[in-house]
């Protein structure tokens, strides 16, 4: 049994089609889904909205994520895990645009992300992560996130061309 | 006289785009900063501390209610003066980009993480009015306006 966290971001869109397809994995494992939006309930604890702070907590305990294709795919990576990733989809009503589409196809080739494309395959992508995720982590190494001084120093040096100075 | 100091005017929606420009706090944290956003949970709870202007979420497909919220953004800009302007998305940031424009301050426009494609209207609008166009990854540099790379931001 798994600890899974499951994740669909803050954003307005519902998600219904990832919410609604955990309900297998929660008879097998112990999983925390977060919500947002999504009209269905699934049948374990879940929350709509989590703080920012107790997500990352939630996050760094957890065995496997499984979230939307947003941003959270890069924070679990970081975190030293690889998520399973759904992209949500436009003509679904999921998303205003397809670009968590575009941005998983480009993942799952070149990141350490599992994609599921097809919800009832989740289960079976969940009981090949841990034999995965050791080989994605050693294969495809995230690139560092910039440092705070070389975006302080990017910014600075951009306003001080474009913006008026206001010394105090 | 110390570093310089600039007022700067963050413009966020709800979701990842807020993420963003949170992880720009280093940055920031140094200048005086004011932010519009979008009411939501996460807003509420990620800008407790900070001193915003609630907005509602705008589309750049609804002509009518955009104006409005042009108009509204001009009487904010005239209001706080900031030296510049920063958004990751969405939809509100466009209204305040527009208004950027017509007074003449500049405005970053700063591509979120997952766009790794063509963008979204609001994107491809504020890109355009955009003084500086921040990406997280250099294949985007050929594709995006006055493209500067910053890296990737978590």
């Amino acid at each position: 049994m798994a600890r899974i966290v499951v994740t669909v971001g803050m954003g307005p869109w519902p998600f219904d089609r990832l919410i609604g397809a955990i309900a297998p994995i929660c008879a097998d494992h112990e999983v925390f889904a977060q919500t947002g939006t999504a009209s269905v309930r699934p049948p374990c604890p879940h929350r709509a909205f989590v703080p920012f702070s107790q997500l990352q907590e939630r996050i760094g305990a957890a065995d496997l994520v499984i979230t939307h294709a947003g941003n959270t795919v890069r924070l679990v990576q970081r975190a030293n895990k690889v998520p399973i990733a759904v992209a949500r989809q436009a003509g679904l009503g999921e998303m205003g645009n397809d670009h968590q589409v575009c941005y998983l196809r480009m993942e799952e080739v070149s990141g350490p992300v599992i994609a599921v494309w097809d919800v009832a395959r989740l289960p079976e992508a969940v009981a090949v992560h841990g034999t995965q995720q050791a080989r994605l982590l050693h294969e495809r190494p995230v690139a560092p996130a910039a440092t705070p001084g070389h975006i302080i120093e990017t910014l600075d040096s951009l306003c001080a061309r474009l913006a008026r100075s206001h010394d105090h | 006289m110390g570093n310089p100091r600039y007022r700067v005017l963050l413009v966020s929606s709800s979701g990842g785009v807020l993420l963003d420009l949170l992880a720009l706090k280093p940055w920031w944290s140094r200048h005086r900063v004011s932010w519009i956003a979008v009411s939501a949970p996460d807003t509420a709870t990620l800008l407790k501390e900070q001193r915003v202007r609630w907005e509602q979420e705008q589309s750049a497909r609804r002509p009518l209610p955009m104006l409005a919220a042009v108009v509204r953004a001009l009487r904010i800009l005239r209001a706080e003066h900031p030296d510049v302007i920063v958004s990751a998305g969405s939809g509100v940031a466009v209204g305040v980009f527009i208004a950027a424009r017509l007074l003449g301050i500049p405005a970053l426009w700063l591509e979120t993480f997952n766009i790794v494609g063509r963008p979204g209207i609001a994107s491809r609008v504020c890109g355009k009015l955009a003084a500086a166009v921040l990406v997280q990854r250099p294949s985007l540099l050929a594709s995006r306006p006055r493209a500067v790379l910053l890296g990737e931001l978590y």
